[in-house]
């Protein structure tokens, strides 16, 4: 991002401190991790690096449905199928097996997948509720 | 769109901005102690499976009728999908230490769908991933390369970017 990295070394119990508020320290070293500790004010979002880019993702992906409606979805849909790992109804093979249980998707005894239970979808005035 | 409707039971209804009213099972719940990045907030969930979708699931906020998202199982989207997990996502789903889940049988990864443009992208980095055992539910986030993607294609396949 264009500005200075500041390196220190610290051993385990010896913290770096951000601004006056904010303390991290090392609890924990092992061969290929550290364990760090933060303290900061709860108004503070600490979370991994990675997860910030995860989150316009999930943003993006919360409208999804707004977006594409769900009309285009069944579209959607009617492309994955044509490559997807999904047996036709009745038939289980083993490569496909999870495709057919994950969803908890009735299959051919009629039970849903396992340990998963769905809501029953109900339409009713869908967009005004 | 084809809807199965079921006698009421008096089960929760659960109100959904996309989907109306959905009739929800208690044991369906989801719990995700940590959200979703994002939406630190939406703790519980709903799947929701409509039988002529399949394979896609809905994950339906139960707190906000306007959050709900649109996932495959990550085996639709990539059969060679392999499952990592971090100590702490372990914990979250209450998975023990040495404990391999497999995919179908004791978790299930859900893979959420996004538009960019006119593109449906989807990124195997961050599955949503189940306990199938205690409904307990968190996002792994790989921290690998989280800026790649599968991509839909129109003749139906996904394709990997970068």
């Amino acid at each position: 991002m264009g500005m200075a990295v500041l390196v220190l070394r610290r051993r385990v119990g010896e913290a770096i401190a951000i601004g006056g508020d904010i303390e991290i320290e090392v609890i924990e070293i092992s061969r290929t991790r550290v364990k760090l500790g933060v303290r900061a004010p709860r108004a503070t979002p600490v979370v991994r690096r990675e997860t910030v880019l995860i989150a316009e993702e999930n943003r993006s992906a919360s409208e999804f449905i707004g977006t594409r409606g769900l009309q285009d979805l069944e579209e959607i849909l009617r492309m994955v199928r044509k490559f997807s790992a999904i047996p036709p109804k009745g038939l289980r093979i083993a490569a496909d097996k999870y495709a057919e249980d994950t969803t908890g998707i009735p299959n051919e005894s009629g039970e849903p997948g396992p340990g998963m239970t769905t809501g029953t979808y109900q339409a009713k005035d869908p967009q005004n509720v | 769109m084809k809807a199965e409707c079921g006698a009421p039971t008096g089960n929760p209804v659960v109100r959904s901005r996309w989907l109306g009213e959905i009739e929800s099972d208690p044991r369906a719940e989801l719990f995700l102690p940590a959200g979703l990045p994002g939406f630190e907030n939406e703790r519980r969930m709903l799947p929701i499976e409509i039988p002529s979708q399949r394979p896609l699931v809905y994950l339906q906020s139960l707190g906000d009728p306007e959050i709900c998202f649109a996932a495959l199982p990550v085996f639709v989207v990539d059969s060679r999908f392999r499952l990592s997990l971090s100590e702490d996502e372990r914990s979250v789903l209450q998975l023990p230490e040495d404990f391999d889940p497999v995919i179908g049988v004791d978790v299930l990864c859900l893979a959420l769908l996004m538009s960019c443009g006119d593109e449906v992208r989807s990124n195997l980095n961050a599955p949503v991933v189940i306990n199938l055992h205690n409904s307990r539910a968190i996002q792994c986030v790989s921290p690998g390369n989280t800026a790649s993607y599968f991509r839909l294609e129109e003749n139906g396949q996904w394709e990997w970017r970068c």
